[in-house]
């Protein structure tokens, strides 16, 4: 054959085939337009017989139409339908544009619409095809399978401001800085200490009084965690965003791109998926408190809605699983009826219960949801600020959830602030929770739950006015004198010492240092009490066992010992990390060491410190921003073991430093063994008709262990 | 007979009250002075007589306050051992008053717990010509006036330092750490120009004769410019979608419902409910490649039957 033949037989063969690729492709899905051009029917005589497999216009059905030997299939073209039926079985009466007298009609359905109108909003539809491939409409509940946050949203070391101004939105952040979930800890941030599970960003919520603002122990804990990232909830101060930019040590030292400001519209962005929600009423703060922790535990949002915005939250109330905490407005619960997946409702106790069983937790927080208005009006001009405030030791419950969520802990509420009704309702929660406790974390100011009692005359005490209630009496259950409870609070000048201290404790082993320093003062009682006198008392407590665990200590003893060297020792208070006292003490200072004053005007923060001490008056309740312990906690301090009036000469160092550095006991259990063992030596107190330590709160959170006090 | 059996009754009576009302302990508590100036010795004493027929131990509880509990001296408790009838002295305190004590009124009380009795005493006393406090405050301004304090400024802005003190002719040493660490001794009221970015430091020890000699600092930070947070807030809340805005169903699921039109797909969303979801199309790119090699091989085919032919 010649080379011409050859060609031609190829060019043959080309235009068979290109010929067929265009049928091929021709009798791919219709397009709409397609789709259109059968709008009016075909024109088939209305005399031939029509047969429809789905007996009729059924778009959930998918069906054939034979007709004039033609068949008609249902079929999608996206989510749209065009359903074929026989006409005259289904369209009786003058024609319409979707039925014609030719006996075959067709009709398109949006599916989405279809099934929605059908059956409600909580259902999607889409265009499907049926095992013979014919088109039909496809309803189904709509339901995201998973609750997953976005990993985008968060760098390895954010960490999240917002002010405390609402409570909503705060407490809605519960779940979006801190969560448990098995498959977002792949990437999210852990915490030493917490559950593998829990995904956990610092919260820092500061106290804002219209310019006024105190971010100082919130400032030096981003000096100390450095975040790589700061996220702002909503709009701050002009000063404080210098402040965040600002090197150290006035500052935070973050650079601008390092932080940016969001809405809380922007809530519900950090979810690539929930499938379920909580819902609290839009009023109730204290069901609120327990309900973000729920949320946590579930990574899933929480809202608080009432019929007035119940608007706003439509979308993610439908097709989901709701958690309703309380009671809620009868439009909203006919709503979630309506509209949602499914819900189930809570009591506050019932919640409770609940989170005990899945979290198996043995820590409680004790808070009192009223203390958003409770408040000491007095005027403090933090350090860092120009503005003074005047709302002080007010909101700390606020810090409380965040505690919660991030070391699994029930919170219990009281509105009572009488001392006596606060030890019941401990006592009644307790039973009626059925938890075993371990731990109880007060997070409250003084003026919202007492943290002393008036002395009685019964109490025998010549000196002390004031007796200390957190161990002594919540944490005692069985009223046999001895503290049952590791017993711990948490307060500050304002909520931004109590949610920056709760930061501090969670991301512990994010701030610490690779050594652990001791620097313990033995002044003494009096100007006769020598350097040997109190190296030998020491003794008691001060053993080599103790010193091996730690990295290096300074010791000072005797009166005149100490005096010598005073300036060298103050300047050794912001860097040990034990800190131990003998001698006497202030309302607002270890009487020779250092004060209130000292530390403000020197700008003195603490390197995550415990301070333990025989001192009067350091944590006595006045309402008294300089208060020592106050201002140790504001500055860093984890644990400030503080007098509630004059007190007594303890013998407690023993027993918290071997239960706490020897035995891996945490510092809460520590100290209440401490104060236990005091009882049944029977130290003298000065109070004739009370045994044991009468005087001295745990400042701090009792869970702390000191494996977690170096890096 | 009568008579003596009588006065002897009354006698033992009167005896047997005397040691029912009669105190078991006698406390006398005595301080050196009433008054006490800088260098002077502070000497409290106790002294005990056990007025019982047997020997026993007392526990003395003994505290030293002033008004405002600014200076509190609580002395570990004394047990003490008192042989019948025995008189004893103790010293309680002796230390010397320092200009640093606060001037003021103090209060020296005690409690002696004895075998069957509690006795109390107190003492008071003042303390006076010590050191007054020095009432002093660091300003840090952006003007001359100083109308209102500053804590930070931008970089090359003049910065104005200054005190102000109720108390007149003070003598003020302040000097100026810069972030560099550099330090400069300064006079104030003075002005710098705010040239290095970071902490500044600014510590004034000031004294004057009658006062205690206070120290004090105060920070302040300079910027190379305020601080321009941005916001990337991308939901308004209208009940209206706006994808342009940047809300969509994730970002924004107030406005957006979950399968709206909104720029992204939702995968929850089923086949072609989300105009987003592009739809699967039939794959022509591979069925196209296929023919070309299936022309190919057609090709060679013909090749090879008409090289036959």
């Amino acid at each position: 054959m010649k080379s011409s033949a050859k060609i031609l037989v190829i060019i043959l063969i080309g235009i068979f085939l290109v010929q067929n690729i265009s049928l091929i492709i021709a009798r791919g899905p219709p397009t709409p337009e397609a789709v259109n051009k059968f709008e009016n029917g075909p024109p088939f005589p209305e005399t031939e017989l029509c047969l429809d497999s789905d007996h009729g216009n059924n778009p959930e059905v998918g069906g054939l139409v034979a007709y004039n030997q033609k068949d008609f299939k249902d079929f999608c073209s996206g989510n749209i339908l065009t359903e074929y039926f026989c006409s005259n079985q289904n369209f009786k009466g003058p024609p319409t544009p979707e039925s014609t007298n030719f006996g075959i009609s067709n009709r398109t359905y949006n599916c989405t619409s279809y099934c929605q109108n059908k059956y409600g909003l909580t259902y999607r539809g889409s265009c499907s095809l049926s095992f013979e491939g014919f088109g039909f409409c496809n309803c189904t509940l709509a339901i995201p399978v998973k609750n997953e946050k976005d990993p985008n949203k968060y760098s390895k070391k954010n960490a999240f401001l917002i002010s405390d101004k609402n409570w909503r939105e705060i407490l809605s952040l519960v779940p979006l800085t801190t969560w448990t979930s098995e498959e977002d800890s792949r990437w999210c941030k852990n915490a030493y200490g917490a559950p593998k599970n829990i995904c956990v960003y610092p919260t820092l919520i500061y106290h804002r009084e219209g310019e006024s603002f105190d971010a100082d122990s919130i400032i030096y804990f981003f000096q100390q965690y450095k975040p790589d990232n700061l996220t702002i909830i909503g709009n701050t101060p002009q000063e404080l965003d210098n402040l965040l930019i600002v090197k150290p040590k006035l500052g935070a030292g973050l650079k601008e791109e390092q932080i940016k400001k969001i809405s809380f519209n922007d809530y519900f962005s950090y979810w690539k998926s929930f499938n379920s929600i909580v819902v609290v009423d839009y009023d109730n703060y204290a069901n609120g408190l327990m309900g973000s922790v729920w949320a946590s535990l579930k990574n899933i949002p929480i809202i608080f809605v009432n019929s007035n915005n119940l608007e706003n939250y439509k979308n993610v109330i439908d097709n989901r699983k709701i958690y309703i905490i309380g009671k809620i407005d009868s439009s909203v619960s006919d709503y979630i009826n309506k509209n949602a997946k499914s819900s189930i409702s809570y009591t506050l106790e019932e919640l409770q219960k609940e989170y005990i069983k899945e979290t198996n937790t043995d820590k409680i927080i004790l808070v009192n949801p009223n203390d958003l208005d409770l408040k000491v009006i007095k005027r403090f001009l933090p350090e860092k600020s120009t503005k003074s405030f005047s709302e002080l030791f007010s909101k700390i419950s606020l810090a409380a959830p965040f505690l919660a969520a991030g070391k699994y802990e029930v919170i219990i509420d009281t509105t009572s602030t009488d001392y006596k009704k606060i030890d019941a309702f401990v006592e009644n929660k307790i039973d009626a929770i059925g938890i075993g406790p371990e731990y109880l974390t007060i997070l409250a100011s003084p003026v919202s739950i007492p943290i002393s009692r008036q002395a009685t005359q019964k109490d025998g005490c010549e000196y002390a006015k004031f007796i200390e209630v957190d161990g002594r009496f919540y944490g005692e259950l069985d009223h046999d004198n001895l503290v049952d409870l590791s017993t711990g609070r948490i307060f500050g000048v304002s909520i931004s010492d109590a949610s920056s201290y709760v930061a501090r404790s969670i991301f512990i082993k994010d701030i610490v240092s690779n050594n652990f320093d001791a620097l313990i003062v033995l002044p003494g009682y009096g100007t006769s009490t020598t350097k040997d006198e109190m190296i030998r008392f020491s003794k008691y407590f001060w053993t080599p066992n103790i010193i091996n665990q730690l990295d290096s200590y300074y010791f000072y003893a005797g009166w005149y010992d100490v005096l010598s060297r005073i300036f060298k020792i103050k300047n050794l208070y912001d860097n040990s990390n034990l800190i131990i006292y003998y001698n006497h003490g202030s309302k607002t200072a270890f009487s020779i060491l250092i004060s209130s004053y000292d530390l403000s005007s020197n700008h003195i923060y603490l390197n995550n410190s415990i301070i333990m001490d025989v001192a009067c008056l350091t944590c006595y309740w006045s309402g008294n921003p300089n208060s020592f312990c106050v201002q140790n906690i504001r500055r860093g301090a984890l644990g400030f073991q503080g007098a509630v009036d004059i007190s007594y000469w303890n013998r407690e160092f023993d027993n918290i430093l071997n239960g706490f550095i020897l035995e891996g006991k945490s510092i809460g259990t520590a100290y209440k063994e401490a104060r236990n063992q005091d009882y049944k030596d029977n130290i003298y107190n000065f109070c004739l008709g009370l045994r044991g330590d009468i005087f001295y709160a745990w400042i701090g959170d009792p869970t702390i262990k000191f494996d977690e006090m170096r890096k | 007979m009568k008579v003596r059996f009588f006065i002897f009754g009354l006698l033992i009576v009167i005896l047997s009250v005397q040691s029912v009302f009669a105190s078991e302990i006698n406390i006398s508590l005595n301080i050196n002075h009433e008054i006490f100036e800088p260098g002077d010795q502070f000497i409290a004493k106790l002294i005990l007589k056990n007025n019982l027929a047997f020997g026993y131990t007392t526990i003395i509880e003994s505290i030293i306050e002033n008004e405002d509990r600014s200076y509190v001296n609580l002395l570990p408790p004394l047990s003490i051992k008192l042989n019948p009838n025995e008189k004893k002295e103790i010293e309680l305190y002796n230390f010397s008053i320092d200009e640093t004590f606060n001037e003021g009124d103090y209060l020296l009380s005690i409690r002696v717990i004895s075998h069957n009795s509690t006795e109390k005493s107190t003492k008071k006393f003042k303390i006076m010509g010590t050191l007054k406090e020095l009432s002093i405050n660091l300003k840090i301004c952006k003007d001359l006036s100083c109308s209102e304090s500053e804590k930070i400024f931008s970089q090359n802005e003049t910065i104005y330092l200054d005190y102000s003190s109720e108390v007149k002719n003070i003598s003020i040493n302040a000097n100026l750490t810069y972030p560099d660490k550099t330090i400069k001794q300064l006079t104030l009221p003075t002005s710098i120009k705010a040239e290095q970015t970071g902490t500044y430091t600014l510590k004034v020890t000031a004294s004057k004769e009658g006062y205690k000699t206070k120290t004090l600092s105060t920070q302040f930070g300079v910027v190379e410019k305020e601080a321009e947070i941005i916001n990337t807030s991308s939901c308004f809340v209208n009940s209206i979608c706006e994808p342009d805005l940047g809300e969509n169903y994730k970002t924004c699921p107030q406005d957006c419902e979950p399968c709206a039109k909104d720029n992204i797909c939702n995968p929850d969303c089923l086949t072609g409910e989300d105009a987003d979801c592009k739809q699967t199309t039939f794959p022509y790119w591979l069925l196209i490649i296929g023919l070309v090699i299936a022309l190919f091989l057609l090709i060679i085919l013909v090749r090879h039957i008409t090289d036959r032919l």
